[in-house]
């Protein structure tokens, strides 16, 4: 039986609980529910798929770790995260050491030549390699708001700023990529107009010519 | 109020009728806001899309839970809870396997069967030490006291060939029970003395008192000579009490065996070492006594 989203927190509290006690069906529990959210973090935090695969299995083995230690975990989803967090941190602070990448370009024309005249495979592509680019912090913030459904609030908490600050974050970070799509569609509309319009030119220069003969 | 917030607001219920109305006729009338709209709808879309599309492969999932199984299986007892589960799988294991009656029958007749033999053991160890007195007195098993005091005479230096053992002369019965240990005994000791002694020049080996224990402790045969025939006939009756000795040439001066002798020794004539007469008289290889001052004369 999943609980109530607003009693959630207190339901994991207490499968986190028996899991110190030992038992294993706690630990699944809480696995199952945690699983999808934790990858999809994973996946927009990072970029390969190994490096992924990589922070989502040791954030897991972590908190099995802090079992060992029988400490009481007040928001099981908080820490999750916030391990998570910590770990992906760790591994692009080791990719950027090795292969240093500027998050903040923004490279407009290139994703719109990349994407122009695709369906909506071609535009979550495009949302993907868009929020690669993005701060670390922004798509943070954005992630779990747009994505996971954690407010401000909680936000904020994890990532040790104010609520303000989260929400700015986030809202940052969408305005990029909605920039990002709106020009897309925007070339995508005017492409459309384009395609109408010399169509339409087509079939009135038909029309001449029919009225010609 | 920017565009993004006019966005949100609209999108999450969060405006006026008002405020909604004059929203809508802006979007009609601007192709930006319209665009803008658009886009953040998209946005959405293809958040919960990839939301709903993430998978984990298993092989992480299998590694997973593998490592919490481990880590369970390492400290299952870590709370009430944590023992109850615990006991419930041991009997749902005990249930699968063959039934939880017939183990716990088997477990407790294996501990029965365990638990009868250790005490048929100790049974029969208790009534052998019991009896053990009788058979030494009906010549059965050679009595303890008389394999301490068997070593009158020893091999002299020159008697003894290193590695080669002495052989038994005039065995008795309990002598011929075990001649291989006595010999076997001396011979090491008296060929190992020898060899220290020769290769260390003038220097004695210094195993007097393990000697004097190994001798006391262990029956030893006579390599030669007649001269223990009366010792022998003194070792059968235990009250009687060895009167002469013939220590190996190799050991310390009798003054030096004496406070060993007479400290380690019990008061007891039965159980004195036969290497001292109850006179303090040391019978040497060559026959001749070397008295030694006793520390209390019984006259």
């Amino acid at each position: 039986m999943t609980p109530a989203p607003e009693t959630r927190d207190a339901y994991d509290q207490a499968l986190f609980a028996r899991f110190v006690d030992g038992e294993q069906d706690a630990f699944k529990e809480l696995y199952d529910f945690y699983e999808r959210p934790l990858m999809l973090y994973c996946r927009h935090m990072l970029t390969t798929p190994q490096e992924t695969q990589d922070v989502f299995q040791e954030t897991w083995l972590r908190v099995i770790r802090i079992r060992t230690r029988k400490e009481t975990v007040e928001r099981f989803r908080a820490m999750l995260f916030t391990i998570a967090r910590n770990v992906a941190i760790n591994h692009l602070r080791d990719r950027q050491s090795n292969r240093p990448i500027s998050l903040t370009a923004i490279d407009v024309e290139n994703n719109r030549a990349l994407s122009t005249g695709g369906g909506f495979d071609e535009m979550e592509d495009l949302i993907n390699r868009a929020m690669k680019r993005l701060p670390e912090t922004q798509r943070e913030a954005f992630i779990m708001h747009s994505m996971l459904g954690y407010t401000f609030q909680e936000i904020a908490e994890m990532q040790g700023i104010t609520m303000t600050g989260a929400k700015t974050r986030a809202f940052r970070a969408r305005c990029y990529l909605r920039t990002l799509l709106s020009n897309w569609l925007g070339l995508a509309e005017e492409e459309a107009d384009e395609h109408i319009a010399t169509r339409s030119m087509k079939q009135q220069s038909r029309s001449y010519k029919s009225e010609g003969e | 109020m920017k565009t993004g917030d006019l966005i949100t607001s609209y999108l999450d219920n969060e405006m006026s009728p008002e405020q909604e109305r004059e929203f809508l006729l802006s979007v009609a009338a601007s192709d930006s806001l319209r665009l803008a709209l658009k886009s953040h709808v998209m946005l959405d879309r293809i958040v919960t899309r990839q939301a709903q599309q993430v998978q984990v492969p298993g092989a992480i999932r299998d590694n997973i839970f593998a490592q919490m199984s481990a880590s369970v299986a390492a400290t299952p007892h870590a709370g009430p809870a944590g023992r109850a589960a615990s006991h419930f799988d041991a009997g749902t294991i005990a249930a699968k396997s063959a039934g939880s009656i017939g183990q716990s029958i088997l477990k407790m007749g294996r501990g029965a069967i365990v638990m009868a033999m250790t005490a048929c053991g100790f049974a029969t160890g208790y009534y052998v030490h019991s009896q053990l007195p009788e058979m030494q007195r009906d010549g059965v098993v050679a009595p303890t006291v008389q394999q301490t005091a068997p070593a009158v005479t020893t091999p002299s230096a020159e008697d003894i060939v290193p590695g080669v053992l002495p052989a038994p002369s005039s065995a008795t019965h309990q002598q011929q029970s075990a001649p291989s240990r006595s010999g076997r005994s001396i011979g090491t000791i008296s060929a190992a003395s020898v060899r220290t002694a020769r290769s260390a020049g003038s220097t004695v080996p210094t195993t007097s008192g393990n000697r004097t224990g190994s001798i006391a402790d262990e029956p030893s045969s006579k390599p030669s000579g007649g001269t223990d025939t009366p010792m022998q006939s003194q070792k059968l009756h235990p009250s009687a009490t060895p009167s002469s000795v013939e220590p190996n040439p190799l050991d310390p001066p009798a003054s030096s065996h004496a406070p060993t002798v007479t400290s380690g020794a019990p008061s007891s004539s039965e159980s004195q070492p036969a290497s001292v007469s109850a006179t303090g008289t040391i019978r040497n290889s060559n026959g001749s006594d070397q008295h030694m001052a006793p520390k209390e004369d019984p006259k």
